[in-house]
């Protein structure tokens, strides 16, 4: 994933769209499409497609969410 | 026959280990873990029998039971490679262990399994401060209390008691101690982070409540009010209060000796001993 995210995830059972909000480090839609973000932190963690702490943590905290911390956008993707 | 000791509820945030070789042996953190590692000591544990739940590293998404045993000889850990923690390895009482989810089943609770496992942070930081010989078998209890949906508080405190009779029915006479790993109020890497940081505490009132009603006894209350919806209002990981309440319900109606909070953090220290 640091050297080569798109080969990394070539061949994985993910939808077009999951695949290019993860190349884009795009955490937002990641967590709306019901992606788990401390399993996310990650990415941040060990700065992969794009992301490091400061991103990560500015990404997450746009998020709109209800008192649950859950998202109130859920995605459509139909994956 | 065997017996509990003591209780202990315990953080387990994975800097801690990190921040505390940085600023040494008087900081709050070394002071609030060395109290406790001097009472349990004095106890004189045979066995720690930890109820914790997993960061999604020994278990995952695909397979994630509500409760579960660990049951080897050994286990290592952290697998999650927190800063400066070495890699332990942590010898376990696997007969003891099965006996506990022998007796879980028999009373009602589906035990998973698990063998030839490793654990995260939440398991060996504790560890680290509090036997950092890793000279006490330590039997790890896991309860699923990040992703919903969540066990009952008052399921987990039944686990708690089940396991607390467990003990007591085990033959070896053994002395016993218990632990619940695990924070009050805490969001990791989700959208309640702080500005700057890689977590935030959601709901310090919410945290405050529970050091109230774990200092003054009131565990019905604490059961009561531990509702799905609060835990997550708490954080992505305020289910970890399941631990805290299995450990309760294990050591029975005692009071505390002391509740040290650091709700700053959205956690506590605690201390059980008769």
């Amino acid at each position: 994933m640091a050297k080569d995210p798109a080969q990394a995830l070539a061949g994985k059972d993910i939808s077009e769209l999951e695949r290019q909000a993860l190349l884009a480090g795009d955490v937002g839609m990641l967590f709306r499409m019901g992606a788990n973000p401390f399993l996310m932190a990650y990415m941040a963690r060990f700065e992969v497609c794009g992301l490091n702490a400061e991103i990560y943590n500015q990404r997450m905290r746009a998020e709109r969410i209800d008192e649950f911390g859950l998202p109130l956008v859920v995605s459509d993707d139909p994956a | 026959m065997a017996q509990i000791v003591a209780g202990f509820g315990v953080p387990h945030t994975p800097i801690f280990p990190f921040l505390v070789k940085r600023d040494g042996p008087n900081c709050e953190t070394a002071k609030l873990f060395a109290a406790q590692a001097d009472r349990l000591a004095a106890v004189r544990p045979d066995v720690i029998v930890m109820f914790d739940t997993d960061h999604l590293n020994t278990f995952f998404l695909d397979s994630l039971p509500i409760f579960a045993i660990g049951v080897d000889k050994s286990f290592a850990g952290p697998n999650d490679e927190p800063r400066e923690v070495p890699l332990y390895n942590v010898r376990s009482a696997p007969d003891l262990a099965v006996h506990i989810r022998r007796l879980g089943i028999e009373s009602g609770f589906d035990i998973a399994l698990s063998e030839h496992f490793s654990v995260d942070h939440s398991i060996i930081v504790p560890l680290h401060f509090l036997t950092p010989n890793m000279h006490v078998p330590v039997i790890p209890i896991f309860i699923s209390g990040h992703v919903p949906p969540l066990p009952s508080a008052q399921r987990c405190y039944e686990l708690g008691r089940t396991v607390g009779r467990a003990i007591a029915s085990w033959n070896p006479a053994s002395r016993v101690a218990v632990m619940g790993s695990g924070s009050f109020s805490l969001e990791v890497g989700g959208p309640r982070m702080m500005p700057g940081r890689d977590y935030g505490v959601p709901d310090p009132d919410w945290a405050a409540r529970v050091v109230s009603c774990l200092s003054d006894q009131k565990i019905e209350a604490l059961i009561a009010q531990s509702t799905q919806g609060q835990l997550l209002r708490a954080g992505n990981v305020g289910g970890e209060l399941l631990n805290w309440i299995a450990m309760l319900g294990a050591i029975g109606g005692r009071a505390p000796e002391y509740i040290a909070p650091q709700l700053q953090n959205g956690h506590a220290y605690g201390v059980w001993r008769w």
